[in-house]
């Protein structure tokens, strides 16, 4: 019996590990917040599991962490043996340990002579005893002792001639259940984490002694090689588990303090529920509702990247309607400013380069098209124009290996590129996997690539790929080759499964419909939608979903992408649902409680602008329209918004290079990282200096007679969105009364000395941190 | 006899004095010549002389094309039919202009005024291309009947430098809107107007939109297009070639009162692909047509905004705006309207399109009902009235036996080879493919070594958006071949694709074969993606018959041919042609070449090329399916010293006559062109 104290801080009494070749079925009552979390043990075995390699030896080799990226399971594996990572793919690892040789990474035959690295005639004598029991030099250290259960276990497997014996399918691993799947410890605390395996014939086993457990964050908490998790500072970290071919996890967080009560949090909807659960778990307590300014500014920003005109915020302001915040939602999304600044970041993902598939992007997000038609349309893309150009943004279609990878980042939120060349060697996507989807895009081609290049179609040509010219006149088809294994390659999705014959001859149709039905597809959208409200995915990096990197809130992505998909991919819906949470709307002031989260969701995290939001915000402060100017000269129509620009690379702007606008040559990636040379900008560039000698708001407020206190307000509300505190309006007027004594500015030559200050405060305002972020 | 109809065929030359009404008038035959006052020709002529005297004194063939009139820009581009109105044509060399001729009687145009642009005014006004040299503004009146065909119309100026290239005026049936000088260029200030109109306007600068508000009623339907001049009326370097046209309903917005909400339209926006000579370099690209249609569900005001979007094409941009950046916004009801209404504006196809013309291996040329007797006819001299090639061989002695084309039409289903509709050869099949994956069998016979020539046609939309792919399966639905021409190129090791409106064949096998006709792409399907495809014996015949000049004027940084369309010779000076005839379908016999009706002091002679070593050409994969071999012969036109000088084009005919077995077949007029004899 296993038993688990109020905390949820489970003792070690009564552990009992379980043999690893005996099938147990474990009744595991365990429920978090119940007083009592206890683990029955097994029920007496049912049914002798079958000897295998993949189970018994890779259990071995994954337990003692063999086969980890640092060890044999890296790229190149180590000292010339190559072991699959976390024993995904057993065959091989059969191969290199049975018939021996060194791996290579570019073909799939041996380098150098074969010796086994077992020895028939003398088990004893077999490397693969001899290295981790040290009893030769071993890089990777000792792993058991002679007299250990692992070490009989393999020596009894080569005694036995060392068969391969293949597992018998039903007593296959369907998945892990960590128990639990979330700790909450004190510093004091600690927990015993229980690993079992679902098997494919309904039956469960446990296989925490079989397990390998690692933490990702060593500086919370730590977890030892039984499964025993400790505390060793306030935060959140991940137990990763590993037995053969499968990987888990289970959420640890560490609290600085326990709260003496979690305040009664109104809820606006379900993600309010996960939110606000997990940080009553965490003892974490939730910053307060932003105020009504602090929310029109981050909706505004977040919905159409654009600030709200001063009038609009004197008017929300002073709106005492309880629906106002819903209200502004509604106006908002059906705004044409929402439909600009959706169609900039979705040209951002896409990489648009071109002005018909940018006016795709833009149709689709102004009729609010559902978001699996828009991955269809995109993945599946043929023809002249449109979408289809993403795959001719060179003179040449792309890549094929580029397609794979950046497809199955942008619409599946995994990072499958290492995959190319070889096994992934910190997760569990095989080489065999990338090429199998990547024969979905074998036989994208594309007509005569003269000029002009828009003439193009792109299409799938039955014959397949084809083989560059070299020299024969002869044409040669050939169906997509695997670069290790240089065979032909037949389109298959992640589970090795071959698509029907009769879909080939239209690749891209089946790999779109897969794509966008399978689960990966729906939570990669909301989790990277969710990311542009919070500054961080559930799963962050967003396109890096993957065992090493757990989702923060697995329930809550859950429930979102359930959402998402039972009502129609709609992207404005999953929008409005996320703004309208009370955890969206919570300030960025933190309290003593959530001063340090940077996870949960408990206050607003400011984010900095992105370089196009930020030069349209200080162009809207100066009520100066912006001219773009194009790379090979000519003007932008007047009044030309940067995030209107359809094809960044055509439009110079120092500013946005400085501020590190992206150029759509890759997936997207924006750090948002202050740079050096954004603070010197900041300081003499032009669009922080130049602009100020030009009409705009500040002219026209000084013409209109406006006093100074009138002034500084309405220079406050259009940069920030919020009326100067009063300390903020009485020092700014003793500063403007100051300079009235000033005939001229040195700084602003030619300006009148109320002018002048009226530009130092603007420059201030532009400058400022609450400026330059979304807060 | 046959130059006359050909000149008849042309159009008319209505050559006005500059300015006024008076000089002789010669009738000749149905044409009316308007003699122009020559003096004041050539006292402009020595105005320019003595100001250009250094240039034009050291000019040489090379730079005697420099001196040829070139225009930079026409504005506006047509005007409405029964009417008259004024065109502002500005360019280079245009001195001495004193007449417009237009391709039909029911046009006439006189010119008004010549001027001389400074290149400070060019310049200041947008010209980038002026090169410090000062430039002519020409006013010509321009008088549509009520009988003229509405649509795009050529005419070409005549000047003391020769004669201008075809230019192209839009003649159109609704009433004319001129943009206002008021500025118009956000939403907040269109300018009204109402519809059915055309309305003439221009990008004058880089950025500038121009805002057109209309009122509609609730649930009106209408239709909007832009035409501009590109490549057709400016040949500067920069091309007006990718207009924008967006409609907006004036929404205002929580942001911005001022803001507008784009409308969410059917754009059936299409695109025409050429080669553009910018007096520089010549390169493939395109040209824009917008066309939106829209049905306003809300009766109000509505906002139509042009504008032009800025490209990079070979290192040239285009699309900036300036003074040649002329359009016209025709808005019309959609549908209820006349045929005329309903057709879509182009300035591509001509009113009255080149009776001579006769394109290979196009998918937009017309594959007639007697396109077999137009094959025969352009065979040589055996293939007098009654002869024939049938089923890939020649029957000697008693003449070969025609067969009737046949005409098939497409039924559903016809979607595998079970369901194939048999045709007999020759045959023409209609069909479409109507919607995404459409697939049309059909089944054919064929004897052993027969030879077929397969041609598609495509009336309503051709490539890049209705590509169709044609494929000749064996019984056992192996293909046998295909219209997918591949050649290596790019860097040297990619096949290039392209699909061809002609394929041809000879089949070793006698048997049962299927045509299958679907659409490159699995995506793309229509109504409008129809196809006339005709299988047909191959022809021996002589193809496209070209003649092109190679531009080496010091302009040209690399040498290429042009298509030659006007010819103003030097007197005592003489250039250069080369003629280029394709042999198709195996054709054997000779193509000779004549140059008819040449002025007085003129002559035509053959000329020889020295071999020029030639790198290896690019692979091409079964080039004798998809290529004719070509036969090329240099003619150099040369005018004797005492050549009399021509005050108005005249126009020479160009023909190909195919020679086989030592006899001429019938002649085919490739080309009619007016030539000038000029100082």
């Amino acid at each position: 019996m296993r038993v688990a104290d109020q905390q949820s801080r489970f003792s070690r009494k009564g552990f009992t590990t379980l043999p690893g070749l005996t099938v147990a079925c474990v009744v595991l009552i365990a429920a978090f917040d119940a007083p009592l979390c206890r683990a029955a043990t097994p029920e007496a075995a049912q049914e002798e599991r079958p000897f295998s390699f993949e189970r018994d030896i890779g259990g071995i080799l994954t337990k003692h962490g063999c086969n980890t990226s640092e060890c044999h399971g890296g790229v190149k594996g180590k000292g010339g043996f190559k072991l699959s990572l976390n024993a995904l793919i057993p065959a091989e690892d059969y191969r290199w340990i049975f018939r021996g040789g060194t791996f290579q990474v570019l073909t799939d035959e041996a380098a150098g002579e074969e010796i086994s690295r077992i020895n028939l005639d003398d088990p004893e004598d077999s490397l693969l005893l001899l290295k981790p029991t040290f009893e030769v030099g071993h890089e990777g250290g000792k792993h058991f002792s002679k007299s250990s259960a692992d070490y009989l276990t393999i020596l009894e497997w080569i005694r036995q001639g060392a068969p391969f014996a293949e597992q018998d399918p039903h007593f296959a691993i369907e998945r892990l259940e960590i128990q639990p799947g979330e700790i909450v410890l004190d510093s004091e605390g600690s927990h015993q984490l229980l690993v079992t395996a679902h098997l494919v014939n309904g039956r469960r086993e446990d296989v925490t002694g079989q397990a390998q457990f690692r933490t990702n964050n060593r500086e919370v908490a730590k977890v030892n090689d039984a499964g025993l998790v400790k505390p060793i500072a306030p935060g959140e970290a991940d137990i990763l588990v590993r037995v053969p071919g499968h990987v888990a996890s289970a959420r640890v967080g560490v609290i600085a303090r326990p709260l003496p009560d979690f305040p009664e949090v109104p809820r606006h909807n379900f993600i309010d529920d996960h939110v606000f659960a997990k940080l009553k778990r965490y003892h974490i307590r939730p910053s307060d509702l932003s105020g009504d300014s602090e929310f029109l500014r981050r909706i505004c920003l977040d919905l159409t990247g654009t600030l709200p005109p001063p009038g609009r915020v004197r008017k929300f302001l002073a709106d005492n309607d309880p629906d106002k915040r819903d209200k502004l939602i509604n106006v908002l999304l059906d705004s044409p400013e929402y439909v600009d600044y959706w169609v900039f970041r979705f040209s951002d993902l896409f990489r648009v380069t071109e002005d018909s598939y940018w006016e795709w992007v833009r149709e689709s997000i102004a009729r609010n098209k559902p978001y699996d038609q828009i991955a269809r349309e995109r993945i599946e893309a043929q023809g002249p124009d449109g979408p289809s150009r993403f795959y001719t943004a060179t003179a040449k279609a792309r890549p094929v290996e580029t397609m794979v990878a950046e497809d199955v980042r942008v619409f599946m939120g995994r990072r499958m590129d290492c995959s190319q060349c070889h096994n992934h060697p910190y997760d569990v996507w095989s080489q065999n996997q990338f090429w199998g989807i990547a024969a979905f895009y074998g036989r994208l081609t594309i007509t005569e690539w003269v000029n002009p290049i828009d003439k193009q179609v792109v299409y799938d040509d039955p014959d397949g790929h084809e083989i560059d010219f070299d020299g024969d006149v002869v044409l040669n088809f050939r169906e997509l080759i695997h670069p290790r294994t240089k065979e032909p390659l037949i389109p298959a999705t992640f589970d090795g499964a071959a698509i029907d014959e009769l879909k080939r001859d239209d690749p891209r149709r089946a790999l779109a419909q897969w794509m966008t039905s399978h689960p990966y597809f729906a939570e990669a959208i909301v989790n990277r939608m969710w990311s542009y409200f919070f500054g961080r995915g559930i799963v962050d990096p967003v396109d890096d979903f993957g065992s090493n990197n757990p989702p923060t809130h697995p329930k809550l992505l859950e429930a979102l992408a359930e959402d998402f998909r039972s009502n129609g991919h709609d992207l404005k819906r999953l929008v409005k649902l996320i703004v309208r949470s009370r955890a969206y709307q919570l300030s960025s002031i933190p309290n003593d409680s959530n001063r340090n989260d940077m996870i949960s969701y408990s206050h607003a995290l400011p984010r900095p602008l992105d370089a196009e939001v930020l030069l349209d915000a200080i162009t809207r402060v100066h009520d100066v329209p912006f001219v773009f100017e194009h790379n090979s000269g000519g003007e932008a129509p007047p009044g030309t918004r940067a995030i209107q620009l359809r094809i960044p690379a055509n439009w110079h702007s120092r500013f946005l290079e400085v501020f590190e606008r992206p150029f759509r040559q890759g997936v997207p990636e924006r750090t948002n990282k202050p740079k050096l040379a954004q603070a010197l900008h900041l300081l003499a560039g032009s669009t922080y200096t130049e602009e100020f000698s030009k009409d705009g708001r500040i002219a026209r407020l000084l013409d209109g007679d406006a006093s100074n206190h009138e002034l500084i307000e309405e220079l406050y509300l259009a940069a920030l969105a919020r009326f100067p505190t009063d300390e903020e309006q009485a020092e700014l007027q003793e500063l403007f009364a100051k300079r009235s004594s000033i005939v001229n500015s040195s700084f602003f030559e030619g300006s009148t000395a109320r002018r002048a200050a009226a530009e130092h405060l603007l420059w201030a305002l532009i400058s400022c941190r609450e400026f330059v972020h979304n807060h | 006899m046959v130059i006359q109809e050909a000149l008849l065929s042309q159009a008319n030359w209505i050559m006005m004095r500059h300015g006024s009404i008076e000089v002789f008038r010669r009738l000749a035959r149905f044409k009316i010549w308007i003699k122009v006052d020559m003096k004041s020709v050539l006292f402009l002529a020595t105005i320019f002389c003595f100001i250009k005297g250094p240039l034009l004194g050291a000019q040489d063939d090379a730079d005697r094309a420099d001196a040829e009139p070139w225009v930079l820009s026409a504005d506006p581009l047509g005007g409405r039919m029964g009417t008259s109105f004024e065109v502002e044509i500005v360019g280079r060399s245009l001195e001495g202009a004193d007449a417009v001729w237009f391709d039909c009687a029911s046009i006439e145009g006189k010119v008004l005024a010549v001027e001389e642009v400074s290149v400070e005014e060019l310049e200041e006004k947008g010209y980038p291309e002026s090169n410090g040299i000062a430039g002519y503004r020409v006013v010509i009146e321009v008088a549509a009947d009520e009988q003229v065909k509405p649509g795009a119309h050529q005419f070409r100026l005549v000047c003391s430098g020769g004669v201008s290239k075809p230019l192209t005026l839009q003649i159109h049936t609704k009433p004319d809107i001129a943009e206002t000088l008021v500025p118009h260029h956000t939403p907040s200030e269109p300018q009204q107007i109402t519809y059915p109109a055309v309305v003439s306007g221009r990008i004058g600068k880089s950025g500038e939109l121009d805002y057109y508000a209309f009122r509609v009623a609730e649930g009106e339907a209408l239709r909007f297009e832009v035409v501009t001049g590109s490549g057709l009326v400016a040949m500067g370097p920069h091309l007006f070639n990718n207009p924008q046209l967006k409609l907006y309903e004036p929404t205002g917005s929580w942001f911005d009162s001022h803001r507008v909400t784009r409308l969410e339209c059917e754009d059936v926006t299409e695109k025409f692909y050429f080669h553009y000579f910018t007096g520089t370099i010549m390169y493939p690209t395109f040209h824009r047509l917008p066309r939106l249609v829209h049905r306003f569900e809300r009766e109000g005001w509505y906002l139509a905004e042009v504008s032009s979007a800025i490209s990079i094409e070979n290192g040239i941009r285009h699309g900036t705006g300036g003074p040649d950046y002329c359009y016209q916004l025709r808005i019309t009801r959609e549908g209820g309207e006349s045929g005329e209404e309903r057709c879509e504006w182009t300035p591509r196809v001509f009113a009255h399109g080149v009776s001579h013309q006769w394109r290979e291996r196009e998918f937009s040329r017309e594959l007639k009902p007697d396109h077999l007797e137009r094959l025969e006819s352009r065979s040589g001299a055996a293939r007098e009235s009654g002869a024939s090639v049938t089923n890939g061989s020649e029957r000697e002695g008693d003449g070969p036996e025609r067969k009737k084309l046949s005409s098939v039409r497409e039924q559903e289903p016809n979607e595998s080879v079970t369901q194939a509709l048999e045709i007999a050869v020759p045959a023409v099949i209609e069909g479409t493919i109507e919607r995404p994956g459409d697939v049309d069998y059909y089944r054919f016979d064929v004897t052993e070594d027969q030879s077929l020539a397969f041609e598609i046609e495509t009336p309503d939309a051709g490539p890049p958006h209705f590509n169709p792919h044609l494929e000749i399966l064996g019984d056992d639905e192996g293909e046998v071949l295909s219209n997918i021409f591949r050649k290596v190129g790019g860097d040297g090791d990619d096949w290039l694709k392209s699909i061809e409106p002609k394929t041809l064949y000879t089949f070793d096998q006698a048997g049962s074969y299927y045509l299958r006709v679907r659409d490159l792409t699995t995506r793309y399907g229509t109504p409008r993606f129809n196809y006339r495809i005709l299988l047909r014996p191959q022809v021996p015949h002589v193809g496209d018959v070209e003649i092109e000049e190679q531009a080496n004027t010091p302009l040209i940084e690399s040498i290429a041919n042009v298509s030659v369309n006007r010819i103003n010779l030097v007197r005592g000076k003489a250039r250069k042609f080369t003629v280029t005839a394709g042999r198709e379908e195996g054709y054997q016999g000779d193509i000779a070449i004549l140059l008819e009706n040449l002025p007085p002091g003129t002559r035509a002679i053959p000329a020889v090329d020295v071999d020029q070593v030639k790198g290896p050409a690019f692979a091409r994969l079964d080039e004798d399916r998809f290529a004719p071999t070509q036969q090329k012969v240099n003619i150099v036109l040369l005018a004797s010293e005492d050549a009399p000088l021509t005050d108005h084009p005249r126009w020479i005919r160009l023909t190909a006559q195919p020679v086989a077995r030592r006899t001429l077949g019938k002649p085919i007029v490739f080309d009619e062109l007016p030539l000038m004899v000029v100082r």
